[in-house]
């Protein structure tokens, strides 16, 4: 039965007008970035492991924001049209239907990367980048995507409005994005050192330096890794502990 | 005549401070010398030490003395900055002895592939004039082996297909 659910939520994120127009839209963006490594003067001089990074961070960015676009609509959107009667009548547990939905996203996520492959293998090519640029990207993006995905799930289970859950689940993904505009002087204390030493996104990307430019162990990226983990673990026990909250509008 | 010899005065004060401020300018307090590396040529990623001699020419005692790396691009004309680099990262030297002289070592990362020049400054508290070393050539080279071919192929290929793939879900919907 939560395979019927990921199958039809996933033909409704893949294969209908919205799905592939998003598509449409990150291998747009990938190509515009990928000519431009290749044309414009100052990005042509930069190095393979930078260029693969900042598509990385384009790629990452983009999928997080759209993920979180179809999770804020995925229970509020059930409320505001009336449907989620008819979901909450099937077999599923409120839990499963939460995981079905998650995953729905995950399948998403994966054709997304289905389509980044060639741009980062061309990329990449004569070095021996790939396998690290696949452990990357399906190991740390991955939990990334999930973990913005379950926070946005949540407030779409908690609030009414598809609406009200959007702003407020890309309000915490930008809250978390605060390091990246800061200089380096900022960074060293304060609240801006709080948020970098604990935001996930600052850590994935201190991760993808470390291994793509620094050429640190394994086992120094794993403790870089940490709030990354942890964020995800959260997340997803929260999204599965509000799962109880998936009920119809008051009044219904 | 008294108004020739004020004017000869005022001329002759105005040699006076010009040559106070030469002066100033060719007798700096430090003599800073890279004394190893003389040339680096090497692929990014690479951490290396830059050793610094650095001699306290008066003869006084100089306090509050720290060093530290510029990296000018000479490809962009900019300097590169302390995240990414760790140049600008002063290393403290403390009081430095009349003559003493000094040896230390100065990390540096190599990153962006370019030509630079690279050199070091120190200062003290103590004064104003500013001494930096004479520059070492930097040649970060690039290992850039993208095939313009292959990304102008995938770059075209993957929205066409994608927009195909939109157009023919559009019309069928209609």
């Amino acid at each position: 039965m939560i395979f019927e659910l990921v199958k039809k939520e996933s033909k409704e994120h893949i294969f209908s007008r919205k799905g592939l127009g998003f598509l449409f839209v990150v291998s747009l963006l990938l190509s515009v970035m990928s000519f431009g490594f290749i044309s414009v003067k100052e990005l042509s001089l930069l190095d393979q492991p930078t260029v693969v990074m900042t598509a990385f961070r384009l790629l990452l960015g983009i999928n997080i924001l759209i993920s979180m676009v179809f999770a804020s609509t995925m229970v509020a959107g059930e409320k505001e049209k009336g449907t989620l009667e008819s979901l909450l009548l099937t077999p599923l547990t409120k839990r499963k239907i939460i995981i079905g939905k998650l995953t729905a996203i995950l399948v998403f996520w994966f054709v997304v990367t289905l389509i980044s492959l060639p741009y980062f293998f061309v990329l990449s090519f004569g070095t021996n980048m790939f396998p690290t640029i696949l452990f990357f990207l399906y190991i740390v993006g991955t939990a990334l995507v999930i973990a913005f995905s379950s926070i946005a799930l949540i407030f779409s289970t908690i609030l009414a409005s598809t609406k009200n859950a959007m702003i407020l689940g890309i309000l915490i993904f930008l809250i978390t994005l605060i390091p990246m505009f800061l200089s380096t002087t900022m960074k060293k204390s304060g609240f801006a050192k709080r948020i970098n030493d604990y935001s996930p996104v600052s850590a994935s990307m201190k991760s993808m330096k470390d291994i793509f430019i620094n050429k640190l162990g394994s086992s120094d990226i794993l403790v870089g890794l940490i709030p990354v983990i942890v964020f995800l673990l959260l997340t997803v026990l929260l999204a599965l502990m509000i799962s109880k909250k998936v009920d119809f509008l008051r009044g219904e | 005549m008294r108004k020739s010899m004020l004017l000869l005065l005022l001329i002759g004060l105005l040699f006076v401070t010009n040559a106070g401020f030469a002066q100033a300018q060719g007798n700096p307090n430090f003599e800073i010398n890279i004394v190893f590396p003389q040339k680096i040529e090497q692929l990014p990623g690479i951490d290396t030490l830059i050793k610094v001699s650095i001699i306290n020419k008066t003869d006084k005692e100089m306090h509050d003395v720290f060093t530290y790396i510029t990296m000018a691009n000479l490809t962009k004309t900019w300097t590169v900055n302390l995240e990414d680099y760790s140049a600008d990262q002063p290393t403290a030297i403390g009081t430095m002895k009349p003559n003493e002289e000094k040896i230390v070592e100065l990390p540096i990362k190599l990153v962006y592939s370019a030509d630079y020049y690279l050199y070091a400054t120190v200062v003290s508290k103590e004064s104003k004039i500013i001494t930096s070393s004479d520059a070492i050539p930097v040649k970060i080279l690039g290992n850039t082996k993208i095939v313009p071919l292959q990304v102008q192929i995938v770059s075209i290929l993957i929205p066409l297909l994608l927009l195909i793939a939109l157009i023919y879900v559009i019309k069928r919907k209609k």
